[in-house]
């Protein structure tokens, strides 16, 4: 599904990503654990495409992004970590551009789907304002709306929970496990060892660009038995 | 520590420009600027000179003339400034993103006032006193005045700029005062017809066609003098240069009532400005900080209209257009500018349709075509002006949401094309427009319009894709306002580069049309005029399809690599 391959990103002087290298099948939920700064906001623009690696290959769904972008794009749904939006369109009409720069026609059906997510994430009311009086959780609301309407079958999130309120978390956890049952892939960068303990069947753990931590959730629990909990592995592993 | 805080506050403006310009990628292009701008300012010099000595050696009313120059130059200094602060005190004091931040610091307001009402005055005149520095070295280098003109110059221009600012300010803190919180934001609408109707005075009160009619034109004196009437007196610009006259010509050592005028007004309007700040610039920062929550509608009027117009675009293209046209008519300080091009728009139209033609001294067919060529290049210099405010942001526009578009399966060859075209069309049908009033209230004949047209819809073609091209080329993702991105380095060298393909372009087609008109009239009747014609107007037809195509493709390229937004 997705693949990474000795990926590395050089910005003039830091290097963001350091020869990382990483494979998931289709039906994980992986959780992608690092420290602030640590390169995976970096990596996860290479993955939707709006960053060039300086070296590696990048393949999703058995394609190369730098070759078939838009085929790859066609099927991924990024979320991204600020979410900034056009703030004088309403969140109807953005939803509706989304649709139609990813060349969904909006049917009867999607209507439907439209209406039930907007409802679900209690943005219904609130379809025909201006973005710009939105507030930050809820601005982050209608992207992730945006995404699970058009139904892509590779999910990429950067830290889907800031500035969502434990309702709207406790949602995006559910459909999350819910989508990755249903054979989707999902990539999400998280902070919260918590979240990625529960909801994850895979974790990595990138630290200063270098991927020091790739396992199955179960496996790294299993292999770090000294360890309490996650929260300790990470910080034995990013410490020292 | 009114001194520490105002010290605070203009850090932060240094240090933003310092790290904006001053890093090395960006010091290449800093250096092409301070030299091009030299190049501008020395030729302004230059050509302020060679009328001023024109003028000394006209007996009687030579120095009458410069000193109505000169006047004339410092109304417009003073009028710049009044309006340009108004905006930008709007912008520092009232909408800027950081103020809530900063409001929310224990920052004192009257600093908050003060400090950003100086930068304010800053933004609105550094580029207008940099203009004037060649003109008044000008009439240095003319009249070589004693040293204390010089001082009297900077004393006293100081002074008017920060009349002209104040007054500026008051005029914002006053506006703002009178609306409610929630339209705050739509001064600028309010501003956009003002600056309206101040264009549409000045340009009528000026009267250029008397310029033409030989009537008046036998006493420029009296067009001069007609435009510094009595009402005229009463503005601070005119004192000044009553100051300086008299200085300029070895008296004025003592301080005139002039003078005194100039410094009282000034220390009045500042003491007024800051017990208006007490009273309310606390107000109204709160109101438009409050401004920010919700209060636009967004009407179902502009989702229709913006559908039908972009029916000929394929799917994809034509939702990325229907969004730029929600996003301008719902942004007030966007379309507000369509008010002042409908303006200028107005105002250049009218003033050919009022052109005493039949009183001009010239040969009529002859002075019409040559007036219809003018009339090109005029036109060319809108659009291109045209394109600097609308066409080159309208990559940047996207903004932090650019990230939308990358990560789409949208290519960045479609939507540079889709807003090219968009653009083009647009333009292409206004410059047509102008075009065509204009020459039918010439009357040129058929030939002349068929080549004025055509050449303009080139031209056209090529100004929005350098437009185009060089917003790619230069983004700007992260901006205040539209203003930093207009201003910015992209603009000056699209600005730049569709100057000289419009000078290139009619300096290519001026000769072949000269000998046109010269057969026309019966005087030459050489074979092969017109093929010089066409062939003229082929080469520029390669030019500008050219350089358009040039300039679209490096852009494309150049947006596709851009990953930092
Ligand atoms: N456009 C850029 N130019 C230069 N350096 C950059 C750029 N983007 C990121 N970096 C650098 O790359 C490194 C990794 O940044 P990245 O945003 O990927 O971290 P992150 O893991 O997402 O951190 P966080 O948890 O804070 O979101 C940082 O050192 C950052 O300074
Ligand atoms: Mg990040």
């Amino acid at each position: 599904m997705i693949e990474l391959d000795s990926v590395t990103k050089r910005f003039s002087s830091v290097v963001a990503v350091d020869d990382l290298t990483l494979k998931l099948k289709a039906g994980t939920l992986f959780g992608f654990l690092g420290p602030n700064g640590a390169g995976k906001t970096t990596t996860i623009k290479m993955l939707v495409g709006i960053m060039k690696p300086t070296r590696g290959r990048i393949e999703v769904l058995g394609m190369d992004i730098s070759k078939r972008s838009q085929e790859v794009k066609r099927c991924l749904g990024y979320i991204p970590d600020r979410p900034y939006l056009y703030e004088k369109l309403t969140g109807a009409e953005f939803i509706s551009l989304t649709l139609r720069l990813y060349g969904i026609r909006e049917e009867v059906s999607l209507k439907e789907r439209i209406d039930y997510y907007l409802e679900l994430f209690s943005l219904a009311e609130w379809k025909d304002e201006l973005i710009e009086n939105y507030s930050h959780g809820m601005k982050q609301r209608l992207i992730v709306t945006s995404v699970l309407i058009r139904d892509p079958k590779i999910i990429i999130v950067d830290e889907p929970m800031v500035g969502l309120d434990p309702i709207a978390v406790r949602m995006v956890k559910d459909i999350f496990r819910d989508l990755v049952k249903k054979g989707k892939t999902i990539f999400m960068s998280t902070h919260s060892v918590y979240l990625a303990e529960e909801i994850c069947s895979e974790i990595g753990l990138i630290h200063k660009g270098r991927l020091v931590l790739k396992d199955k959730t179960e496996e790294i629990m299993k292999s770090f038995k000294e360890m309490k909990s996650l929260e300790d592995i990470f910080i034995k592993l990013t410490l020292g | 520590m009114y001194c520490a805080e105002l010290k605070t506050l203009f850090w932060i403006r240094k240090q933003s420009f310092l790290n904006r310009y001053m890093v090395s990628t960006n010091k290449k292009k800093f250096v092409f600027m301070a030299i091009t701008t030299f190049v501008v300012l020395s030729l302004i010099l230059i050509m302020c000179l060679r009328v001023l000595i024109h003028f000394k050696s006209t007996p009687l009313i030579g120095d009458y003339l410069s000193k109505q120059l000169l006047s004339m130059v410092y109304l417009v200094v003073f009028g710049m400034i009044i309006f340009s602060t108004i905006n930008t005190s709007l912008m520092n004091l009232y909408i800027s993103k950081d103020l809530e931040f900063l409001h929310a610091s224990p920052i004192r307001i009257d600093s908050l006032f003060v400090g950003r009402g100086i930068i304010s005055i800053f933004d609105s005149s550094w580029m207008v006193l940099l203009f004037l520095v060649p003109i008044l070295s000008a009439y240095g280098i003319a009249y070589m005045p004693e040293a204390h003109f010089y001082v009297k110059l900077i004393l006293l221009s100081l002074c008017l700029v920060l009349i002209g600012g104040y007054t500026g300010i008051i005029i914002t803190t006053l506006l703002v005062s009178a609306l409610p919180a929630k339209r705050v934001r739509d001064v600028v609408v309010i501003l956009g017809i003002v600056f309206f109707i101040i264009v549409y005075l000045l340009f009528r009160t000026m009267r250029p066609e008397q310029l033409v009619n030989p009537d008046s034109f036998t006493d420029v004196a009296d067009y001069l003098s007609y435009l510094s009437s009595p009402y005229m007196a009463a503005l601070p610009s005119r004192w000044v240069v009553e100051v300086l006259w008299d200085s300029i010509h070895g008296s004025g050592r003592v301080i005139s009532i002039p003078e005194l005028l100039t410094y009282n007004t000034l220390l009045l309007i500042f003491v007024l400005s800051i017990i208006l700040s007490r009273h309310l610039y606390r107000l109204g920062l709160f109101k438009a900080l409050e401004g920010r929550g919700r209060h636009q509608k967004a009407g179902k009027v502009l989702e229709f209209l913006s559908k039908i117009v972009t029916v000929p675009y394929p799917k994809e293209m034509g939702s990325i257009l229907i969004k730029d046209i929600k996003l301008f008519f719902r942004d007030n300080t966007q379309w507000t500018q369509l008010l002042l091009l409908g303006a200028l728009i107005f105002v250049y139209i009218y003033n050919f349709s009022v052109l005493p033609l039949h009183k001009s001294p010239v040969r009529m067919d002859f002075l019409q075509n040559t007036l219809a060529f003018l009339n090109l290049g005029l036109t060319s210099f809108i659009i291109s002006a045209l394109g600097a405010r609308f066409v080159y942001p309208s990559i940047s526009m996207e903004g932090e949401g650019f990230w939308l578009l990358k990560s789409s399966p949208l290519g960045v060859k479609q939507l540079v094309i889709a807003k090219f075209f968009f653009h083009y069309m647009i333009l292409s049908a206004l410059s047509l427009l102008l075009l065509t009033i204009s020459n039918v209230f010439l009357n040129v004949d058929k030939s002349t319009m068929i080549l004025t047209s055509t050449t303009v819809i080139l031209l056209t073609f090529a100004i929005v894709a350098i437009a185009i091209g060089f917003g790619c080329m230069y983004p700007v993702f992260r901006y205040e306002s539209l203003t930093n991105v207009v201003t910015g380095f992209g603009a000056f060298i699209y600005m730049l580069f569709s100057s000289i393909l419009i000078v290139l372009c009619i300096v290519i087609e001026a000769g072949p049309l000269y000998s046109i008109f010269v057969k026309g009239i019966g005087i030459s009747k050489e074979e092969g005029v017109i093929t010089n014609l066409i062939i003229s107007v082929l080469i520029v037809a390669v030019i500008c399809i050219g350089s358009g195509f040039y300039f679209l493709r490096k852009g494309i390229l150049s947006l596709e690599n851009i990953e930092d937004f």
